[in-house]
């Protein structure tokens, strides 16, 4: 029964959609093996630039990105976890695909480039740090310079980059991804040296490191500002909130979550190490401390409780509301919608703007725009009041509650709403 | 492709930060996926595949699972991705007639996942298993049919031998 069904509709796919359909699948057919675990639930492709939420989860940058709600607080596609704050990239586990899918890597980063270039939006670039890729875009632009890997590297590197500054003219200073230099490394290096391939596919343990204890990563939570501790090295401040060793940039919001993908993939890889340090940890009684294991439970029951959930929103809209920037995020902590004052600078050029909360704005944060913005100190900002979408979105949710007595008004609304919740529950 | 022009969708309207990002074209590419994954692991007793060529429009039928009253019966589905699909969900429509409380005469279907409850990780897949289990647990505390849903809760034999009817009318 079930086939039969199937062939009534497959003669109905037309020809010109099943090229389209092999195009895009004989695109991919180059791409190394990669585990479903590195699979991006949203983009159903290879991780791209990979955002690590706190509950673990990992999506591409912009599949994190564009699943995020602008009007209040997000929840992880995967799990429904509530975030705030937009994770920057981690660039370990961005590094890490770099070296071991190249191919797939490289054809999403082209993907996203030209999507990229579509939209005049541009997610961050980053400074090539790999050994083996001392060939970068810098070189063959400065054109003075010259790689160390001969003149014909050098050559192949200007074609990509010459192809690319075309594409994006308003970015060539950034054209140093690190896939790029390793793809035209390997093809170049394969005939040359006739080395058998595979450089930069040897992961080395040296690649996986904890920042903070210099080990290899066990049970690895991500930060927000992207950077990769074990979870028993996540630095815990007594009376404040954790502080990255290496950024120095606040983590917002609850204990980071061990990322289980990367976990399973660390174990899978490097089974050995994994264990010997696992045994180490143990032995040594600094005992793995298992930071409230509870939490992520809490969060589920608070989700579930369903009549609470109307009055948690509108009580949450009575206090944000008024102070919330729809659709405007701080290019520094990453919070998303900013809530309370937004500093906007007004010397960047780019649509989409820059902007910080008050929290970081005072705390003069130094870190780039999570767009790649060229964004210097010296810029200016001015405070941009909450829009009078706010008026809108109040009226709306709380029924013309500005008229009336703002408080009445919205907890006979949330009382009537919960109690038919009840009624029909 | 026509259908993977569409415009960017802006919900919020006007250009405003960080709400102006890729091009929906980039996402065209989900729903060929999902659509090769679909083939090669289909769901129990479900089928799915875009309508002539166009990618944005599915048509599905499930099958009646075994001891539910819908038994035997195929129901055929319309399925309508949004531009900014996977963001938003897409639409399902009952195409089939259907005696079911979380199913109106228009073929609306009453399911969280394809509203409040969606999430971009979600796919054809799995609504469809989704709707496939509200055949055999239907969902009489949020009814789109209130009267079936009454009869449902009263008089479930019933109610079991009126769906059987219209399965064996509609669906066969």
């Amino acid at each position: 029964m079930d086939k039969e069904e199937k062939s009534v509709f497959n003669p109905s796919i037309s020809i010109s959609f099943k090229e389209d359909l092999h195009q895009t699948l004989d695109l991919c057919k180059d791409d190394e093996q990669f585990p479903d675990y590195f699979k991006c639930s949203i983009c159903l492709d290879l991780l791209y630039k990979p955002v690590v939420l706190a509950c673990g989860h990992v999506s591409c940058f912009w599949c994190v990105h564009k699943s995020m709600n602008n009007f209040r607080s997000s929840r992880c596609p995967k799990c429904r976890n509530e975030y705030y704050h937009f994770p920057c990239i981690c660039q370990l586990l961005h590094s890490v695909f770099v070296k071991l899918y190249p191919v797939a890597y490289k054809r999403r980063e082209m993907e996203v480039l030209e999507e990229e270039n579509d939209a005049d939006c541009f997610s961050p670039q980053f400074e090539d740090h790999s050994d083996t890729t001392t060939v970068n875009s810098y070189a063959c632009h400065a054109s003075s310079e010259r790689s160390n890997l001969g003149g014909f590297v050098d050559q192949l590197d200007c074609d990509t980059c010459h192809d690319e500054a075309t594409n994006a003219p308003r970015n060539s200073n950034s054209r140093d991804f690190e896939g790029d230099s390793n793809i035209s490394l390997e093809e170049k290096k394969l005939p040359e040296n006739g080395q058998v391939n595979g450089i930069h596919k040897q992961l080395s343990t040296d690649d996986v490191l904890c920042v903070a204890c210099k080990q290899l990563l066990l049970r690895p939570s991500v930060l927000n500002c992207g950077h990769v501790y074990c979870e028993a090295c996540v630095p815990t401040p007594k009376d404040e909130s954790i502080r990255c060793q290496v950024c120095q940039s606040l983590h917002p919001g609850e204990f980071p979550k061990v990322c289980l993908d990367f976990d399973k993939f660390l174990v899978e890889q490097f089974p050995e190490e994994y264990a010997h340090h696992r045994k180490v940890i143990h032995g040594s009684g600094v005992s793995c401390q298992q930071k409230d294991p509870s939490a992520c439970a809490t969060q589920v029951g608070k989700v579930a409780s369903k009549s609470s959930i109307w009055i948690d929103d509108l009580t949450w809209w009575h206090e944000h509301g008024p102070k919330l920037h729809v659709g405007v995020g701080c290019d520094s902590c990453g919070m998303y919608p900013i809530i309370g004052k937004r500093y906007k600078c007004v010397d960047c050029k780019e649509a989409v703007g820059f902007d910080l909360c008050e929290d970081c704005y005072s705390t003069s944060s130094k870190l780039p725009g999570r767009f790649n913005q060229q964004h210097t100190p010296e810029h200016r900002f001015e405070v941009v009041q909450s829009s009078m979408f706010r008026n809108i979105v109040m009226r709306v949710m709380g029924g013309q509650s500005e008229d009336n007595s703002d408080a009445s008004t919205l907890s006979n609304h949330a009382s009537e709403e919960s109690e038919n919740r009840d009624s029909t529950a | 492709m026509s259908a993977m022009n569409c415009p960017m969708s802006s919900s919020t309207g006007g250009v405003r930060s960080w709400t102006s990002t890729t091009s929906v074209s980039a996402w065209g590419k989900r729903i060929q996926k999902e659509m090769a994954e679909f083939n090669l692991d289909p769901p129990h007793d479900c089928s799915a595949g875009p309508k002539g060529d166009n990618l944005y429009h599915w048509v599905s039928t499930i099958i009646g699972p075994p001891g539910s009253p819908y038994q035997g019966g195929i129901f055929f589905l319309d399925i309508t991705f949004p531009c900014d699909y996977p963001f938003k969900p897409p639409k399902v429509l009952f195409k089939t007639r259907i005696y079911h409380c979380n199913v109106d005469s228009n073929g609306n279907v009453s399911l969280d996942i394809l509203k409040d409850g969606w999430s971009p990780a979600l796919t054809v897949s799995k609504v469809l298993l989704a709707i496939r289990s509200l055949f055999t647990n239907p969902d009489p505390y949020n009814p789109l049919v209130p009267s079936i849903a009454h009869l449902y809760l009263s008089d479930r034999v019933k109610h079991d031998e009126v769906a059987t009817e219209w399965t064996m009318r509609f669906a066969r």
